[in-house]
């Protein structure tokens, strides 16, 4: 384990939500929707991030789901799908029995440090369900979050920029 | 839902807001206010004061010390002209069928932020409490 050290910069980073919406499919490799608009350097492909070199980026993605069944568990990571790589810190959530009596219980985030000097002109990134166990799962979003639920808050992704 | 951007920039730094003392969680749409500031920013009604429009990027947390007080809802970012970002989930129930993250983040250009109740699960508000507020943010451009 080791920890990378903070960056210095004498500018202000720069910050970005969006959504993280259905993704292409309920199943391993299936890829959460980006959708919104950036006011950073990176930009939206194919609901996937682009991230331009220049700047190092900390990206974070958060999702929302409904496992009826309560019998599984998904994990989620951002793919350098330039790379063909999972980067960062994996997501977790276990449905199968109360959070109480699991036996992991970790941060529900997916996380990724890219620093500049990772980019050749630019790279490409995704948010991925990268396994997915048990059955019954809803992961389609709607107007006010999952099913008819509104009380369980939206899901985004977070971009923050820092300027080399 | 949206997300909204924000449009003005000035400044440099990190700012938070906290509360170490417990407030129910009874209602929807109610500020849960703070009671402390970081250095710099003052505390007005409840909200983190930044004496004049910043723009930011805020993360909302609320911590709950006992099962009794564990709630089924979510909590929201508002500056002073409103909602900047629909809070998450705060916590999963025994017998959930819906997870997610258990924080809020949302950016504006505005002088104050705030941690306000989102939907509460109608059968959770009477129990429900934070032990502890956070709001963590960062000036950006």
């Amino acid at each position: 384990m080791s920890y990378v050290p903070s960056l210095l910069s004498s500018t202000n980073i720069r910050a970005d939500i969006i959504k993280a919406g259905t993704p292409t499919s309920a199943a391993v490799n299936g890829r959460f929707s980006l959708s919104g608009t950036i006011n950073g350097a990176a930009s939206i492909v194919s609901d996937r991030l682009r991230l331009t070199a220049g700047s190092s980026y900390h990206l974070e993605g958060s999702i929302l789901v409904q496992q009826t069944a309560k019998n599984g568990a998904i994990t989620w990571q951002w793919y350098d799908n330039t790379n063909s790589t999972y980067i960062g810190s994996e997501g977790y959530m276990n449905l199968a029995t109360s959070f109480g009596s699991v036996a992991r219980v970790s941060r529900r985030v997916a996380c990724a440090l890219v620093l500049d000097s990772d980019i050749s002109t630019s790279m490409d990134v995704e948010l991925r369900i990268k396994s997915l166990t048990g059955s019954a799962w809803n992961l389609t979003i709607t107007a006010s979050g999952i099913s008819t639920f509104n009380y369980v808050g939206y899901p985004s992704a977070r971009i923050l920029e820092i300027p080399t | 839902m949206s997300y909204r951007q924000p449009t003005a920039a000035t400044g440099v730094g990190v700012f938070y807001g906290y509360r170490s003392t417990a407030v129910t969680i009874s209602t929807d749409n109610t500020k849960l206010p703070m009671t402390d500031a970081s250095t710099g920013n003052t505390i007005s009604s409840g909200s983190i004061d930044f004496g004049s429009s910043r723009k930011f990027f805020a993360c909302g947390e609320v911590r709950a010390d006992s099962i009794g007080d564990y709630q089924l809802g979510d909590i929201k970012i508002v500056a002073n002209d409103g909602e900047v970002a629909e809070g998450y989930q705060v916590r999963n129930n025994a017998t959930g069928t819906v997870c997610m993250d258990d924080a809020c983040y949302g950016t504006s250009s505005q002088s104050t932020v705030s941690l306000f109740t989102g939907e509460i699960l109608g059968s959770e508000a009477i129990t429900a409490e934070a032990n502890e507020l956070r709001v963590t943010g960062v000036f950006v451009s």
